[in-house]
């Protein structure tokens, strides 16, 4: 079992690879069947991992500290399940969606981006990481510029050379640690980092948090975001929003040790976590379209995730953990049901649009637990991941986040409501009626919204694995540890 | 060595400076230019000076540090491609190609706004 692990990048870029060779409707099912097989492959391994030990795999049979090293440990296993099951569904949504949106090379494009984000998971040294970074961002360019319109390269133009900029500071950050280091393996690197001077260290430390910041759209590096994820088609903003912060987030988890060695740098991180959420929410609340709402929305999340790692211990890293699960989840599956207003109703813009829980009751019920979820309400996946991130802050000392924490989740809430009134509630005769003729239907984001459910059902079990992920994640193996 | 770091830097800024502006190809150029600086700085925090790092030419002689080479011919590379897309994208702005493409293609636009892309 553990020498197919690298099938799990390769699997997606086979895939990606054969598909552009076939035809639009070939090739879309070829994305559907390649992304299933994914899933399949990392449930497959998740389960290896779950109930025994890690994989290491060093590739093309190179000492571990020299060649590169691909690891599945409980976070990146579970992780790849989550993103490779999000693909299946956008890839499901975006096949019968409208067609005059779409990249030629669309399945394609999504299935590099899948391969990118699951190297980022599974890789073991901080070079390939960057490598994963620019595969899935150059699939994301293409992806968000879409035919070539003016508008789509104008709405994607920041977010380039925001993300070009970042890959630079990246590759100088990987250069100081190498000179300083002398490897580029993450073991190695978080082995002997207490080694490093304290100003290096300090540098090193807020250039690469600068660098996930941007990938994680952290404040105050965020603003490249609101304004990329509206621009672009809802399919493509859907898997956007699952996958790329994320990949920042993880970033974030794994470097950890580099940057919360104890001198300041966990404290910017707290302030950083609190400024995003309270931004994040209140940009929200000033917008009047749903996928607007929702963009910013990303941003106040990824604060709560970032709240859980600046908190020092397991409990903290776990709730991180699960919060960044559940995010996943609920956050495609909200931009999931804004394709499917889309399809209703022609447009996501608040001011047009009404009347939508009668017209479509299943959409709205859908929207209903996922939009709950988000804002953190009993019993959903929401609250079980924001309560585990309160009662952590709670136990270390950090109350004044823990009532940021609290008060960002009750503006989420109202401005769930405001798409609930606007969208479903209103009077129906604002409708803008212009239903295309083929649809992708509820069913991407209803299963969606039955996993955020069986998160909240399963939140025990859930619980404890994001407890693994954390001890592996505070505790990582040391270099000697790694079979060579 | 010293001399390196400081073209690093020179090199950092003149590349900063075109990046503020807001045409998309200035920035594309000060963005390669960065890229350029970073890839020196790999080289920079290599650990060994040598002859190039051939194991069947120099089996004796010291050899340099090949690792930052692997990844400087990696991060050369996708620079390469990513700046090639970010020019077609700049391409696409530009006014002569609004005039020459297809008219479905084309949207009204307003002079002041063309070959403008904040960055």
């Amino acid at each position: 079992m553990t020498s197919v692990l690298s099938l799990l990048v390769v699997l997606p870029l086979l895939g990606a690879a054969l598909s552009i060779m076939l035809g639009r409707r070939a090739a879309h099912a070829l994305g559907v069947v390649t992304s299933l097989a994914t899933l399949g492959l990392a449930t497959l391994l998740a389960a290896e991992v779950l109930s025994g030990s890690r994989i290491d795999v060093v590739m093309g049979g190179w000492a571990a500290d020299v060649g590169i090293l691909l690891r599945l440990d409980p976070l990146s296993a579970v992780l790849a399940v989550v993103v490779s099951a999000v693909v299946l569904a956008v890839l499901v949504a975006s096949g019968r969606h409208g067609d005059e949106e779409r990249v030629t090379a669309g399945p394609a494009l999504h299935l590099v981006l899948l391969a990118g984000v699951l190297l980022a998971f599974v890789t073991g040294d901080l070079f390939t990481l960057f490598v994963a970074f620019e595969l899935t961002l150059m699939a994301s360019y293409v992806l968000l510029v879409g035919p070539g319109r003016r508008s789509g390269i104008l709405a994607a133009g920041p977010y380039v050379v925001t993300n070009l900029l970042a890959g630079a500071l990246f590759l100088l950050a990987i250069g100081a640690i190498y000179a300083t280091i002398g490897s580029v393996n993450l073991d190695v690197i978080t082995a002997r980092w207490p080694e490093v001077p304290g100003p290096l260290a300090a540098a090193i430390a807020v250039l690469l948090l600068v660098v996930f910041g941007v990938k994680a759209a952290a404040f105050p590096v965020f603003a490249w975001l609101p304004r990329a994820y509206p621009g672009a088609p809802t399919v493509v903003a859907a898997l956007f929003s699952g996958l790329l912060t994320k990949v920042g987030v993880y970033a974030l988890m794994r470097t950890r040790p580099i940057f919360l060695s104890g001198d300041g740098t966990d404290g910017v991180l707290l302030v950083v976590a609190c400024a995003t959420m309270v931004v994040g929410v209140l940009g929200a609340l000033g917008q009047r379209d749903v996928r607007h709402i929702l963009s910013f929305h990303i941003v106040s999340q990824v604060g709560y995730m970032l709240l859980g790692l600046a908190l020092l211990d397991l409990a903290g890293v776990a709730g991180a953990v699960l919060y960044l699960v559940h995010h996943i989840i609920v956050k495609t599956g909200l931009f999931l049901v804004g394709v499917r207003i889309e399809e209703i109703a022609g447009s996501t813009d608040l001011e047009r649009l009404g009347g939508l829980a009668r017209r479509s009751p299943a959409t709205a019920a859908v929207f209903a637990v996922l939009a709950l979820s988000l804002a953190g309400l009993p019993p959903t996946s929401g609250f079980v991941a924001k309560f585990a991130l309160i009662q952590a802050s709670f136990g270390a000392g950090q109350q004044a986040a823990a009532i940021v924490a609290i008060g960002v989740g009750l503006l989420t809430l109202l401005s769930m409501l405001k798409i609930w009134m606007g969208a479903f509630w209103s009077s129906p005769d604002r409708t803008v009626s212009s239903i295309s003729a083929r649809q992708a239907g509820i069913g991407p984001a209803a299963s969606m919204a039955a996993a955020a459910v069986a998160v909240a059902a399963f939140s025990g079990p859930l619980y404890g694995v994001a407890t693994d992920a954390a001890t592996a994640l505070l505790d990582p193996p040391t270099p000697q540890e790694v079979p060579s | 060595m010293i001399l390196l770091i400081v073209a690093i830097g020179v090199v950092v800024a003149a590349g900063t400076y075109l990046l503020t502006d807001r045409s998309l190809s200035r920035s594309v150029i000060g963005l390669s230019l960065i890229g350029h600086a970073t890839v020196l700085g790999l080289l920079v925090g290599s650990r060994d000076l040598g002859l190039a790092p051939i194991v069947a030419a120099t089996a004796a002689a010291p050899v340099a540090d090949p690792l930052p080479q692997a990844l400087a011919l990696t991060a050369i590379v996708i620079s390469f491609s990513v700046t090639v897309f970010v020019l077609a994208m700049a391409a696409r702005l530009s006014p002569l190609e609004v005039a020459a493409s297809s008219p479905e293609d084309v949207e009204p636009v307003a002079p002041a706004e063309l070959g403008e892309v904040a960055a």
